[in-house]
């Protein structure tokens, strides 16, 4: 007989019994010992099915093959470029994934991407010793010009994308600008000064306030108020 | 009682998460072919032994189910394989009754020590 | 004679009262704030990061390095010099064994993991506050790990089995000390840290290492509910 020790949507700390018996499985974030299922991290414990996990709260941005991300060029090779992904590990751009025009053998690889400049790449691979294979191939995929960075908890990105990109889309509107939000923390934004402002503002609020109920009231409030100031 | 060691459903959806990170490893030549494999993995998951079934002959259905999705990975069919969880998950269940999880789970443990 | 009751009045199994306080630090990935009595413990963790110079990467597992510094006037005795000396590296090091068996650091190849443990004032217990407020600041960054540890000094003063000795204690003139810091990963109550000064008999210690255990399960509460406590709003 199982039974489930933690409160649904509970913060759990490491070391935590979550789960007694074996009708549970362990999910992300939790390990079995012998009859208990145990907290393996700092997160928020949700029940799915069977299955108990947590969903991380805080913690480096850890590359995960699929993720898209903003990454700045930190060495350039002879067969690619050394990418800083705002992770413990930087990652590979090989020549062939990095753009769909032909780059010559030889050719000045500086001529393409050059160092402190910002990409938006696609993870293709993640080994097991965490090397990252990114890709510049595909919709969206490209070097940042102009327009400013900045860096946030990677573990509030969901929340500033919103469902099926509902947030930030509402922000790109009423800022008026165009917003990249990378699954590693790093959003790029362009448009008019006074609207970037309006945007990063907005971006902070959501990701200090991540945890609360009715955020996006609160955003489209925020957007309105400070939006009309602006124009 | 064969001597394959039984794997919960969460310790085999990671095995097969791993392999598909060794990215250099080369993949071998697959004599049967990722679709037949997939083909049979759900003929085995369609028809599951009913509950009246001995133990002994409920553990080597879950067994090949587990050797058939272990090998549809090894051959380079991680992702199909990984697409069965949620399916392989009920089986572990149905199949499995509570009163052996834990000793199956205690064999493994001895299994890799 | 015998050391009938405690300078301070507590009782022989209790210990000073006990603050605890998770993220106090913005810029680390993780941080906390231990403190037991007039001493005072600041933790900061940053990692997992990149780790250089290459030659101290391990491809199998992250690196964790800890380091433990006293601030100059921390000390109840006479100013404690900056920068490293030979006790703080024998701590620093302590200091990780202790934390090293809760830590799953195979998930963090090549990479580091830097703990940062500074003391404000201290007055006997650094050590073990330290270790606390490193384990709660761990967990704070996102850490995989297994369990939080917890740790606290025990000992004895001439004929008396206490916790937590205090400064006058561990420098009691009148008798016998002798002065045990541990560290316990409170979900299994496996010991990570074991160091004594002074002398004991067997008996005593098996004895002290049971009453330690018990109080490093009330010292686990107060970590777990000063992470919670961070966390809190998020439950919304």
């Amino acid at each position: 007989m199982s039974e489930i020790k933690i409160k649904d949507k509970s913060i759990a700390v490491p070391g935590e019994t979550l789960a007694v018996g074996m009708d549970t499985l362990p999910g992300a974030g939790t390990y079995r010992q012998d009859e208990k299922i145990i907290a393996n991290r700092i997160g928020l414990a949700v029940v799915e099915g069977r299955t108990i996990k947590l969903i991380p709260l805080s913690g480096r941005y850890i590359p995960k093959t699929g993720d898209t991300i903003i990454c700045k060029v930190i060495d350039v090779g002879f067969n690619g470029w050394r990418l800083d992904t705002n992770s413990a590990y930087s990652a590979m751009l090989p020549i062939k994934d990095a753009t769909s025009d032909f780059i010559a053998r030889g050719a000045n690889l500086t001529q393409y991407y050059d160092l402190g400049d910002y990409l938006v790449c696609k993870i293709v691979n993640v080994t097991s010793q965490k090397l990252i294979d990114v890709s510049m191939k595909g919709p969206g995929l490209r070097k940042l010009k102009g327009g400013r960075i900045i860096e946030v908890d990677s573990n509030k990105v969901p929340r500033i994308i919103g469902k099926q990109g509902s947030m930030v889309m509402m922000i790109k509107d009423a800022a008026k600008c165009n917003i990249v939000v990378g699954q590693n923390g790093i959003i790029w934004i362009d448009g008019e000064p006074l609207n970037e402002l309006l945007a990063i503002q907005t971006i902070k609020k959501i990701e200090k306030e991540s945890h609360m109920s009715g955020l996006t009231d609160k955003i489209k409030e925020f957007l309105e108020k400070n939006g009309n100031a602006k124009n | 009682m064969n001597g394959v060691v039984l794997l919960e459903p969460d310790v085999l959806i990671d095995r097969i998460g791993q392999m598909g990170k060794r990215a250099d490893e080369v993949i071998p030549d697959d004599p049967i072919g990722l679709e037949a494999r997939i083909h049979r993995i759900k003929t085995l998951l369609n028809c599951v032994p009913t509950p009246s079934g001995t133990y002994e002959a409920r553990r080597e259905r879950y067994i090949k189910i587990q050797g058939e999705l272990l090998a549809l990975a090894a051959f380079g069919g991680e992702s199909e394989a990984l697409s069965f969880a949620p399916a392989f998950l009920d089986t572990y269940f149905k199949l499995i009754p509570p009163e052996k999880r834990l000793f199956e789970y205690k064999l493994r443990l001895i299994d890799e020590v | 004679m015998t050391y009938k009751q405690r300078i301070d009045g507590r009782k022989f199994d209790e210990t000073r009262p006990i603050e605890a306080k998770v993220g106090v630090i913005q810029r680390a990935d993780g941080s906390a704030m231990f403190k037991i009595g007039n001493t005072w413990a600041y933790a900061a963790v940053y990692g997992p990061r990149n780790l250089h110079p290459k030659f101290l990467q391990d491809p199998q597992k992250g690196v964790l390095r800890c380091n433990y510094n006293m601030m100059p006037f921390s000390s109840s005795g006479e100013r404690v010099r900056p920068g490293g000396s030979r006790r703080s590296k024998e701590i620093s090091l302590v200091t990780g064994k202790a934390l090293l068996p809760v830590l799953n650091l195979e998930e963090y190849p090549n990479s580091v993991v830097d703990v940062f443990i500074e003391l404000p004032q201290t007055e006997a217990g650094s050590r073990c506050a330290g270790i606390c407020a490193a384990s709660m600041a761990l967990a704070d960054a996102g850490l995989k790990m297994k369990d939080l540890v917890c740790a606290v000094s025990v000992g004895k003063v001439h004929d008396k089995l206490l916790i937590d000795l205090d400064y006058s204690e561990e420098s009691y003139a009148d008798g016998a000390v002798a002065d045990i810091p541990i560290a316990i990963m409170p979900n299994s109550g496996k010991i990570t840290l074991l160091q004594m000064d002074g002398e004991i008999s067997k008996e005593e210690l098996i004895k002290l290492l049971e009453m330690g255990k018990k109080i490093c399960m009330d010292i686990y509460e107060v970590q777990r509910k000063a992470l919670k406590e961070k966390y809190q709003e998020v439950e919304a």
